[in-house]
């Protein structure tokens, strides 16, 4: 007992020398034109030679000894701005920067915290200006697709927005809107994301050293922030493109305390295509007799929706409602009406495959005192999944003396999936010196999981039969605690360490997981630093998958009674370096293993209802290790980075590939990806991407064989000597046994501004695939006219042309 | 299942095409295959015949000239089979239960395989009974209750299968033109527990099960025969075609474990043949070398 207490008063004395003789600066970051606030910007007084950076709600707090204080402020790609006083009290100043970008070409010079001085490691922040510079599928600009270009992150098929992290699967990575977990972040079958890029602020990607206040996933977090809406004038902005529009709206409500925006999204392809199906339905119609008409209406659509309102109640209270909401549907209704002798027949089907998330989050951010932070945030997450088909038929009588209907049918069908969370968290932010950034919080996720129910109903005439059938539901609570302390031990030693702990109630059951977290980073000199990390890492969902195509009709489900949660071990060492302030270059090496993961059995897939999920998973293990290389300049007129990674993940389950470890589908030895942008002057800037991947490894039979149908012995009845009935077997040698070809795409593209009397206009030219290289999307063995066997390969997107005119006001 | 299919294909189409590329796997080179079950009635009989690389034109070859031979448990042939058509090779003697045969055969031409093998016990059956149930929707079944002893201290593995014999006449003027037996493989309908196996769940044409949850005791197998296919007689120009069942057989194996595995594997892997959303499956085989199945199986029957 002794010896724990002297234990934490070692821990934490450092946190306390400073209590004497100082004082605290606190405040808020902002842009001036919008009020924005600005995360991760530098607070740094030269005089001291301390300094902090605002944290996830642009809150900063900086303790210093009494005397004269320069402080000088900064952001990347803002004016730098120095405030000098002589300061003898706490005081509360807020900053507000200017956007270099507003009125300059050039980007000069920051003095941000470069990425060897930066204690976390394998994390990555992304600007939006640099996603709406680079060329887009379709010209949709997608930070997803962006966060596919970085090293250690793998695309999943052709086009799809799935990530692979560090050999992680799809399901573990924690995708954050606003803090809020987003459960499917695909829309048309993961070929966009769901973030409307006009919406976002800002976007980070950590995929190792993982600190303590992330938790729920294995592999990664993607940590999105929506705008908050300009607090200064109302603005606008919008484009136009080639399958979809978009409009985002932003202002006060009251200046400078109360804001809004909203945005939202739709395809039109389905609008598009009408007038063709009703030409095509008038040229069918005129072929057919006088008393039959037939009529089919299809199509496909995505919407989403974005709103948010920051509310400032005072110095110390903010308030923050968020909400997503987005829907993918493709439908197809059809209706004939026809004679039969003396009957008049009449037949309807509906049916429709949709999907979609609903995300809303209440924040309120107290700041308490100078130096303590606490935000608040309740939040509610949904994303649902269903297949439904509705048959209605009926006949009636055409004689004269009998017009009733004489038989009504109706079949109708539906399979429904979702999980829905709601959750409550309280994050506190305590910045007690200059050299420590303790974070600690707690939060409860309440989920509800629906894994796949089918209805079934009949109708026959006036008798109903109805039958449900499918997974149970599930209901579980996760709770889990975590602290962490940014600590800067020396000049050169810089640390952050923490533990997140984890528990989760599912049934009779519960699983805890206590996770500890290090990372370090070492000064070798001003230029460069060595770095290391480890993270545990546990996860209490699962995602069942197994078309590998990132297809809505994945199911996520909870560790249960009989399926364990996922946990993962994983180190990192690497090596930092700036080169001339502009250039960053990094290094890493990973090493991570994964536990508890789950595959469908062979054979199965979710169209099995009638099996629980949990009996139709297998459960394993997994393994991936690599280098990863990202060498990047963020300022100057040619800004981007080149990323490249060497990597190997395996799999291995006991009762797959009869046990044997085999190479996971998306185990790629080399993975490039270079994302460039020039700007040529303030009107014209383009964009290039070129990425490189080795093949997905896939599953084929390469040898066949005849196979005897069921009976095959002598006194069966129906063995047949001379002619047995047989089964021409294809056999697999091992689980993702094949390489398809390598993947590798450049797309183009070049934005032409012009600032107009309402504001500016972009005119945004893109290729995508410019050399339209026929990439693989899935093998399979055909016949030739002949008969002979073949290998073909089936490709998605040869080059795309797009063209997106875009405005702000 | 087909409509989500539908609409994501027609989703694609618009933008997807094709090309055949080289196949760049090694060329396999073709190797034995065995088909091949032995049971206590009769003697040993197994077809060779040769796998093909997936991408090779030829048809599949029966092996004609293999030497193939049963060895028992010492290692001493006991039987050289014979040629019989076809790549069939035939011996005389039958093999007793619990003894392990192993399989070898030897070809100038193909790698020499192995396999290993034992028959399991005879089910020792109690009683079958069958009565007619009218389920809700006014159908009638022939329900049968099959009770039998598993084997304690023993894994044990099972298949049940039916067959129904029809006979199809056609006459002028009572001048006989045509007399056929046809046996047709009869759908169950299985709800017993038993044949969910860990997840597998066994198709209404076969009843593949294990031992798992009556280990040692009596079981009661209970199937449920849909209606079977109508009687009838049609008269067309004078012509007379009539068509009846004549029987109903219930068939229960006691099979082996690599038989078992075998089985189940093949019909996952059609199955999901089938179904583009479903994993891969790797068919079970237990040829050294080769592929296929040499295994045992006790059979019991009952015409009913």
């Amino acid at each position: 007992m002794n010896n724990k207490f002297l234990s934490t008063l070692i821990l934490f004395f450092p946190l306390f020398i400073f209590s004497q003789k100082t004082i605290t600066i606190s405040g808020y970051l902002d842009e001036s034109e919008t009020g924005e606030k600005l995360l991760g910007g530098t607070i740094y007084d030269l005089n001291s030679g301390k300094g902090t950076v605002t944290n996830d709600y642009g809150f900063y707090s900086l303790t210093l000894p009494i005397d004269s204080v320069r402080i000088r402020v900064s952001y990347i790609g803002f004016t730098t701005q120095v405030f000098e006083d002589y300061l003898e009290n706490d005081i509360q100043i807020n900053f507000s920067l200017k956007n270099q970008m507003l009125n300059e070409v050039e980007i000069l010079s920051s003095k941000e915290e470069f990425i060897h001085q930066k204690s976390e490691m394998s994390s990555i922040d992304l600007s939006m200006d640099k996603v709406k510079n680079l060329p887009a599928f379709f010209g949709e600009n997608d930070i997803m697709k962006t966060i596919q270009l970085l090293p250690g992150v793998q695309t999943g098929s052709e086009g799809t927005s799935g990530i692979y992290v560090r050999g992680g699967g799809p399901d573990q990575n924690l995708i954050l809107l606003d803090g809020v977990p987003v459960y499917n972040a695909s829309h048309l079958f993961g070929f966009f994301s769901v973030f409307n890029s006009d919406a976002i602020n800002s976007t980070k990607l950590v995929k190792g050293g993982f600190p303590a206040r992330y938790g729920g996933r294995l592999s990664s977090v993607i940590d999105i922030k929506m705008k908050e809406g300009n607090m200064k004038k109302f603005h606008g902005q919008g484009s136009i493109g080639l399958i979809a529009s978009k409009i985002s709206l932003e202002g006060p409500i009251i200046k400078d305390k109360t804001s809004f925006i909203i945005s939202a999204r739709r395809t039109y392809l389905d609008i598009l295509a009408k007038p063709f199906i009703a030409a095509n339905q008038r040229n069918q119609t005129s072929k057919g007799s006088e008393n039959s008409s037939s009529s089919t209406s299809g199509g496909y659509y995505f919407y989403d929706f974005n709103g948010k309102i920051n509310h400032k109640i005072n110095e110390k209270h903010r308030l923050y409602l968020s909400n997503y909401m987005g829907r993918d549907k493709a439908y197809l209704n059809s209706s004939d009406r026809y004679n039969i002798d003396s009957l008049l027949v009449t037949d309807n089907s509906q049916s429709e495959l949709s999907w979609g998330n609903i995300i809303s989050a209440l924040r309120w951010n107290y700041m308490i005192n100078n130096k303590v932070f606490i935000n608040t945030t309740l939040r509610y997450s949904k994303y649902d999944f269903l297949i439904a088909f509705e048959n209605n038929s009926s006949e009636t009588s055409l004689n004269s003396n009998n017009t009733s209907s004489i038989n009504n049918n109706s079949l109708s069908y539906a399979y429904l999936s979702n999980i829905e969370d709601w959750s409550a968290k309280v994050d506190v932010d305590w910045m007690p010196n200059p050299d420590h950034l303790v974070k600690f919080g707690v939060g409860d996720i309440y989920h509800t999981f629906i894994p796949g129910v089918t209805t079934i109903g009949f109708e026959i005439d006036d008798s109903n039969t109805s039958l449900n059938y499918g997974g149970k539901n599930h209901y579980a609570h996760e709770v889990s605690f975590y602290g962490e302390d940014d600590w800067k031990v020396n000049k050169n030693l810089k640390g952050n360490a923490g533990i997140h702990f984890s528990t989760f109630f599912v049934g009779s059951k519960n699983y805890s997981f206590l996770q500890p977290r290090l990372s370090l980073r070492y000064l070798i000199n001003d230029k460069s630093s060595f770095k290391m990390g480890y993270s545990k890492m546990g996860q209490f969902l699962h995602l069942l998958t197994n078309s590998g195509i990132g297809l809505p009709t994945d199911l996520w489900v909870p560790a249960t009674e009989k399926i364990k949660p996922q946990f993962s071990d994983q180190i990192a060492i690497g090596y930092a370096r700036t080169f001339k302030d502009k250039i960053e270059l990094s290094l890493e090496g990973y090493y991570k293993t994964m536990n508890n993961l789950i595959e469908y059995k062979d054979g199965a897939s979710f169209g099995d209802a009638q099996n629980d999920w949990q009996e139709k998973v297998y459960i394993g293990k997994g393994s991936s290790y690599g280098l990863e290389l990202l060498i990047e300049k963020k300022i100057g007129k040619t800004t981007g980075w080149i990323g490249y990674t060497l990597s190997w993940t395996n799999r291995q389950f006991d009762s797959i590939n009869f046990g044997n470890t085999y190479p996971y589908r998306y185990d790629r030895r080399h993975d490039i990806g270079i994302a460039i942008t020039h700007e040529f002057n303030e009107r014209i800037n383009c964009g290039i991407v070129w990425v490189y991947g080795t093949g997905n490894a896939v599953t084929l039979g390469l040898e066949s064989y005849s196979s005897f149908n069921s009976s095959m012995v002598g006194n069966l009845p129906n063995f047949n000597l001379s002619n047995p009935s047989v089964t021409t077997v294809d056999h697999i040698n091992s689980r993702n046994n094949y390489r398809m070809p390598a993947y590798h795409r450049l797309d183009v593209s070049v934005n032409i501004k012009k600032e107009m009397k309402w504001g500016e206009r972009t005119l945004s030219f893109g290729v995508y695939n410019a050399y339209s290289r026929q990439n693989p999307f899935y093998l399979e063995f055909t016949r030739n006219e002949n008969g002979d066997p073949q290998l073909s390969q089936f490709s998605l997107f040869p080059l795309i042309p797009s063209i997106t005119y875009s405005f702000k006001f | 299942m087909k409509k989500l299919f539908f609409i994501i294909i027609i989703s694609l189409i618009y933008v997807s095409c094709e090309k055949i590329i080289p196949f760049e796997g090694d060329i396999t080179i073709p190797k034995l295959v065995i088909n091949s079950i032995f049971e206590s009635d009769s003697s040993f009989k197994v077809h060779v015949s040769s796998s093909r690389s997936v991408i090779d034109t030829a048809s599949f070859k029966n092996i004609n000239d293999a030497v193939v031979s049963i060895k028992n448990e010492n290692g001493n042939i006991i039987e050289t089979l014979s040629h019989s058509q076809n790549g069939f090779y035939v011996g005389q003697k039958k093999p007793v239960e619990n003894q392990i045969y192993t399989l070898e055969v030897d070809h100038l031409n193909y790698t020499n395989i192995s396999a290993s093998d034992s028959l399991p016990i005879p089910i020792s059956i109690n009683y079958l009974d069958t009565i007619t149930v009218i389920e809700p929707n006014n159908e009638n079944r022939l329900q049968i209750n099959l009770n039998f002893t598993d084997p304690a201290n023993s894994q044990n593995f099972y298949l049940v299968e039916t067959y129904v014999v029809r006979a199809s006449l056609t006459t002028i003027n009572q001048d006989t033109l045509e007399y056929e037996l046809d046996t047709i493989k009869q759908r169950m309908i299985l709800t017993d527990v038993v044949f969910q196996n860990n997840g597998f769940k066994s198709r209404d044409e076969q009843g593949l099960f294990t031992d798992l949850l009556f280990n040692g005791q009596n079981k009661t197998l209970e199937i449920k025969i849909p209606p079977l296919k109508k009687d009838y007689v049609f008269n067309e120009n004078g012509k007379i075609n009539s068509e009846k069942t004549l029987s109903l057989t219930l068939y229960l194996h006691n099979i082996s474990k690599s038989y078992y595995y075998y089985r189940t594997s093949l019909e996952l892997y059609v199955d999901a043949s089938r179904n583009p959303f479903a994993q891969p499956v790797q068919v079970f085989s237990n040829i050294n070398n080769g592929f296929g199945i040499f295994a045992g199986a006790q059979i019991s029957y009952f015409v009913l």
